[in-house]
């Protein structure tokens, strides 16, 4: 999913007036079937100079700067575009994400572009990508005797010591049985403590 | 109504102003073009801004505030703060939200509201020299400056009275004010030794886009240290001649100081300066004790060189995060006053293997550069046409150039040669030429520093990394971490570290009324939009009921629009009060 992009679609179908012979709407409609090769004009088989070149004319072109005096539905319309070639920019001139791209563009069944699902930055969301919860660990305690146990693994985990929050989240465990919080807590830090560390 | 550039300096201030193709160092009714960027608040409840409040630096230090662009946009806990804590004589007291507070004569002002003290000035000179309105600014700050500096420099302008049209970044107008960025690829090192902050700054020039590769900085380093180290040796002269120590009243101090400082600008086109100091102290019997002070130039690059030094350490480190080599940089541009001593250009040329440019005045080139992009920005030009789009999936490939080429009807005029019209500015000294509004390039600027959401753990995921193009946006899914969730925040940084609280935190989103679910089960969008003008809005998604609730991100210590307007008319009451006048 996309939402910019679906917002700036919405927004492509509420044009103005001028829509049929302004190309910049024609362009927002098909941005997302665009490859990043057919959105910068370049062959498959670019070189990073080439990329940077085709780039850099497209910046010249669809730079919001470069269009001050145009209508506000206009301006939003390049802006969208615009954000597109950055992010085309920063695919095909990374080796690691452009040959993601280039296997998921030859996996296409029938050969149509998928810009759609594919999202250069994401990876599937892991017990790592969540989201702090509202709560601290030390508030979903029910046991009084886990209390200090969970208290002090949040401070830990706020530091990012790890081994020794895994301790406390044991002992927080064995104290509290059945806490669906500190368990998923105790699950995350034995997954992070098991991945190669982070820089 | 016209638009400026200013260059909002810790020690002095410069605004400019370019029009059809030239631009001008807008200078105050005496004729100076450096506004100190001091405030001060007399007893008469009169505010003074420049050189007047500089003045009273000595004799009423407790209400007299310098260098406030240390302290902008950092929070209470920072170590800047505390450090200005011991170092500034002024008062500061933790404010809303973490944002710390000058207090002077029983008044509370935000940093930003001391910064538009200076603002103001700077618009009232402005249009002083033009004899017209001046509405809107490009603002510049230092590479370095993350989200939060950025943001509460932008307010200082809105609360004078000005729309920010862009807040850029420093070496960025430099290299503008010289025209680079035209040919095809040019790597430009940017050495900024001014008064009191050191900074170098590595740009990667291609076309129209402007990359910062790397930046680096020394806060506390600058001119001024230079200027004590020539006042210490002036006391001790004077110990010798007197048998009494000036160190010992700071107001004498002081007096030595702004001679050091006159000894250190007549050395740099001297060989030789002599300075005369009356009544420097009062000996016994309240006799007036004068000294005569000779320096020569190699006795000042003596005093120099270590810190000199210092500034090469520090361009050394730019270098390394750049992974390059100080030869690769095709232009030097020198900026900062203290680059006009004849020993900082020759170790500068020493250490990059060729001569820096020097030919726009290093106290104004970011300002003029600033200026050039407040033109570029509001000044008509052809209006530029796209090119029929691409057919999907079609094999034969245009180039966009070539597809563009029989399309557009009124080429865009590119720049002249911008030597010669440099050399002819020489002849005429506030006037300089600009490459015209439609031939300036574009700036595809970028993040500064890494945009991270805190995750579980205490640890981060990068949603926008260091150095993206802006405008740009990205997404980024994230789950619930408890059951029955129905309230997510999510935390926003920026900075380059892996654990979250080691970045700079800039605000948080909140997003309620979740399905309530297993842990894991719904699926956050977070999504990342920062606009042309570097500004980071963020929206979190709740994808599960495919509601397209958002939030925006408040950011830490920052005014809100709201309290922008109470803080101008604030300062409106304020003035009526004191019926100060604008200086024309």
């Amino acid at each position: 999913m996309w939402l910019g992009v679906l917002s700036a679609a919405r927004l492509g179908k509420e044009r103005p007036m001028t829509a049929k012979e302004e190309p910049i709407f024609a362009w927002l409609q098909v941005l997302d079937e665009l490859t990043y090769y057919e959105l910068f004009g370049i062959a498959s088989e670019a070189n990073t100079d080439e990329v940077r070149e085709a780039f850099h004319e497209f910046c010249d072109m669809f730079h919001p700067d470069r269009h001050v005096a145009r209508h506000f539905e206009e301006r939003q319309a390049l802006s969208a575009i615009f954000k597109r070639g950055t992010e085309a920019y920063l695919v095909l001139t990374d080796a690691g994400l452009r040959g993601h791209y280039d296997t998921q563009l030859s996996v296409r069944p029938d050969g149509l572009p998928q810009r759609m699902s594919f999202s250069p930055l994401s990876r599937p969301p892991s017990l790592s990508s969540r989201l702090p919860g509202p709560v601290s660990l030390e508030d979903s305690v029910r046991s009084p005797s886990a209390r200090p146990f969970a208290r002090r693994a949040d401070e830990l985990l706020r530091g990012g010591d790890l081994q020794h929050a895994k301790l406390q989240l044991v002992m927080a465990n064995h104290r509290d049985p059945g806490n669906a919080t500190l368990e998923g807590a105790l699950r995350d830090v034995e997954t992070q403590l098991a991945l190669p560390r982070r820089r | 109504m016209a638009v400026v550039g200013i260059d909002l300096g810790t020690t002095n201030t410069v605004v400019a102003h370019a029009r059809a193709g030239n631009v001008r160092v807008l200078a105050d009714g005496d004729g100076r073009r450096l506004l100190p960027s001091v405030v001060s608040f007399p007893p008469n409840g009169e505010v003074l801004v420049g050189q007047r409040a500089k003045e009273r630096r000595i004799v009423d230090a407790k209400n007299t505030v310098a260098s406030v662009k240390r302290l902008i946009g950092r929070s209470w806990d920072s170590d800047e703060i505390k450090r200005a804590k011991n170092r500034y004589a002024f008062e500061l007291k933790e404010g809303p939200s973490h944002g710390p507070l000058i207090v002077v004569r029983g008044h509370e002002h935000t940093l930003s509201e001391i910064s538009a003290f200076v603002l103001e000035r700077a618009r009232a000179i402005a249009e002083g020299r033009l004899g017209e309105s001046v509405d809107r600014a490009v603002i510049t700050v230092p590479a370095h400056f993350n989200e939060l500096q950025r943001a509460a420099t932008k307010v200082a302008g809105r609360v004078a009275g000005l729309d920010v049209l862009r807040i850029i970044n420093e070496p960025t107008a430099a290299a503008l004010a010289y025209g680079l960025g035209r040919t095809e690829h040019e790597r430009v090192a940017v050495y900024d030794f001014g008064g009191g902050t050191f900074d170098c700054t590595l740009l990667q020039l291609s076309g129209s886009v402007f990359e910062v590769l790397a930046t680096a900085g020394d806060s506390f380093l600058g001119g001024d240290d230079l200027d004590t180290a020539i006042a210490e040796r002036i006391a001790e002269a004077f110990l010798r001649a007197h048998r009494t120590d000036p160190r010992a009243d700071p107001q004498a101090f002081e007096q030595l100081l702004v001679g050091a400082e006159r000894v250190k600008v007549e050395l740099s086109a001297a060989d030789h300066a002599q300075l005369s100091l009356q009544d420097v102290a009062f000996g016994l019997g309240g006799a007036h004790l004068d000294l005569t002070f000779a320096m020569t130039r190699s006795e000042l690059d003596a005093l120099a060189a270590p810190l000199i030094e210092r500034t090469f350490a520090v361009c050394q480190e730019a270098l390394s995060i750049a992974g390059l080599p100080g030869s690769a940089f095709d232009k030097v541009i020198l900026v900062g006053g203290s680059t006009r001593i004849p020993l900082v250009r020759r170790r500068v040329e020493q250490f990059f293997g060729r001569p820096p440019l020097d030919r726009v005045n290093p106290d104004e080139v970011v300002a003029v550069g600033a200026a050039i992009q407040a033109a570029a920005l509001t000044e008509a030009r052809p209006r530029r046409d796209i090119p029929p789009a691409p057919i999907p999936g079609a094999r034969n490939i245009q180039r966009m150039a070539d597809a563009a080429e029989d399309f557009i009807e009124d080429e865009v005029t590119l720049s002249t040669d911008m030597t010669a019209l440099l050399a002819e500015r020489e002849k005429r000294s506030s006037v300089r030429p600009m490459p015209a509004a439609d031939g300036a390039p574009i700036l595809v600027d970028v993040t500064p520093r890494a945009l991270v959401v805190e995750t579980v753990g205490g640890w981060r995921d990068v949603v926008v990394q260091r150095n993206a193009k802006i405008p740009c946006e990205r997404t980024r899914a994230f789950t619930t971490s408890t059951d029955g969730q129905t309230v997510v925040r999510v935390r926003v940084a920026q900075g380059e570290e892996a654990t979250f609280d080691k970045n700079t935190f800039l605000g948080e989103v909140e997003l309620s009324g979740i399905r309530p679910a297993r842990r894991g089960e719904v699926t956050i969008q977070v999504r990342f939009e920062v606009d042309e003008s570097g500004t980071l809005q963020v929206f979190a998604t709740d994808l599960s009921t495919g509601r397209e609730a958002y939030a925006m991100l408040q950011l830490v210590g920052i005014a809100g629009a709201e309290s922008v307007a109470a803080m101008r008319a604030r300062r409106e009451a304020h003035q009526q009060q004191q019926g100060i006048r604008r200086a024309t």
